[in-house]
């Protein structure tokens, strides 16, 4: 009995490996769409898990002369992730909430500037937990 | 100067707690997502509310090409003589040396790409897909990449896209396999070298707008050491690493950096966000002596 609890047990996690894999899948091919020519990717990938109200938190330097392009998605479909960025005083520079939860957004950079990207789940849409993918590209 | 290598130790320290929760996390049992799951959890922030961080990592490290693009632009000739020779491969035995080098020869081959010597910068590819298939990551350069970089060897553009899409690949193989220990190697490499060539064109040119580059590497040099530092006590190798870069922070640490906020301007139509904020960094010209001569010593040790 205890051998079929523990199969049963392994293959519960195996179906909701291969089912959190698949919607990290599906999240990022969401997201690489968006990082075309002109735009270069930054040769990472930056991923959290978010439950409910968490707030994933992210920090970079974008650098002046520069166009970037960020682009952040969670589960299936887009418009359900809100990010926003912010300086290093915390004085906010931009958040997608004001434009329909938009996937992507360029940034144009006039200066150097150490910024602070958070990515939180939409608490209108019907995710509650899910994997948010973010990536970065910058133009050539 | 003390309170700043205090504050340089101070962050290490922090590093280094969360570091060991990270860790812990992953030496558990259990499938991928579960230490994922749980390396995230444990770097909740118990004193900001529900604030998590994107992947333990929470920083981000410049791209060799985007470093390559501003070098580019400050109109300044190519230099074949800042390269890491490509068959000096041959030398790097274990996978610490390979993965720097794999960070090494891809800054070298942003420069190459960026400066269209096409010729060379297959040479360089070769090697970066043999360091990868060493490491395991062949799967970032497959034969389709493989194939696609043949067809567009004359195209830069299209090259430094499907070279950089390479490089995003394989950090998230590496992520996705608890091989971050490599992942930031990579990311190490690519950056020391990137600033190893920027402190050579410095010097040579007096270039003020590369050595405004270089100053401005004083935060990403702070996120690299964050995001080695959970890999301090893996083995001498990283320790001695770790050692050099925080050595090198202190001496970033008295560059200046004045921030003045300006509202943005945005432009829905096109979804652009202008970010009007001025940075103005203040370093003396020994300041980038010292920087320089550091640089160098770090990276003799990664590729002789």
């Amino acid at each position: 009995m205890k051998k079929i609890t523990l199969l049963f047990t392994a293959f519960v996690a195996l179906m909701f490996n291969l089912n959190t894999f698949a919607q990290v899948d599906v999240t990022t091919s969401i997201c690489t769409k968006y990082i075309k020519t002109p735009y270069i990717s930054d040769g990472q990938q930056y991923k959290a898990l978010l439950n409910g109200d968490e707030i994933a938190e992210f920090h970079s330097t974008f650098y002046g002369g520069t166009t970037y392009r960020v682009v952040a998605a969670t589960g299936q479909k887009e418009g359900n992730l809100i990010f926003s960025l912010y300086d290093k005083e915390r004085n906010l520079l931009f958040t997608n909430r004001d434009y329909q939860n938009s996937t992507y957004w360029d940034f144009k950079f006039t200066s150097t500037v150490d910024c602070i990207i958070e990515a939180e789940l939409d608490a209108n849409s019907q995710s509650k937990s899910g994997f948010a993918i973010m990536l970065i590209g910058f133009k050539q | 100067m003390l309170i700043n290598k205090l504050r340089a130790k101070f962050k290490l320290v922090s590093a280094m707690l969360i570091a060991s929760f990270a860790i812990n996390g992953c030496s558990s049992d259990g499938n991928n997502e579960d230490k994922i799951e749980q390396n995230i959890e444990s770097n909740i922030d118990s004193s900001q509310g529900t604030l998590i961080k994107f992947d333990n990592t929470l920083f981000s490290i410049p791209s060799p090409y985007e470093i390559a693009f501003l070098v580019k632009n400050s109109k300044l000739d190519f230099d074949k003589s800042l390269l890491n020779p490509y068959n000096k491969s041959h030398n790097y035995t274990n996978n610490f040396q390979k993965a720097l080098n794999l960070g090494v020869y891809g800054a070298n081959l942003g420069y190459l790409n960026v400066f269209e010597q096409n010729s060379e910068a297959i040479q360089y590819f070769s090697v970066i897909k043999i360091l990868s298939q060493e490491l395991g990551i062949e799967n970032a350069f497959d034969k389709q990449t493989i194939t696609r970089i043949e067809n567009n060897l004359g195209n830069k553009d299209s090259l430094m896209f499907i070279v950089s899409n390479s490089y995003r690949k394989a950090d998230q193989y590496l992520k996705d396999n608890n091989r971050n220990d490599i992942g930031v190697l990579i990311l190490a490499g690519g950056w020391l070298e990137s600033t190893y060539m920027m402190t050579q064109l410095a010097q040579s040119s007096k270039n003020k707008e590369i050595a405004t580059r270089i100053g401005e590497q004083k935060h990403p040099l702070d996120n690299l050491i964050k995001i080695l530092s959970p890999y301090y006590n893996q083995s001498k190798d990283y320790a001695e690493l770790i050692d050099a870069l925080i050595d090198l922070a202190y001496d970033f640490d008295g560059i200046d950096i004045n921030y003045t906020y300006a509202a943005p301007t945005v432009d829905v139509k096109n979804k652009l966000t202008v970010i009007n904020s001025k940075s103005e960094l203040i370093m003396t010209d020994q300041q980038l002596k010292t920087i320089s001569d550091k640089i160098i010593t770090i990276r003799k040790k990664i590729v002789d």
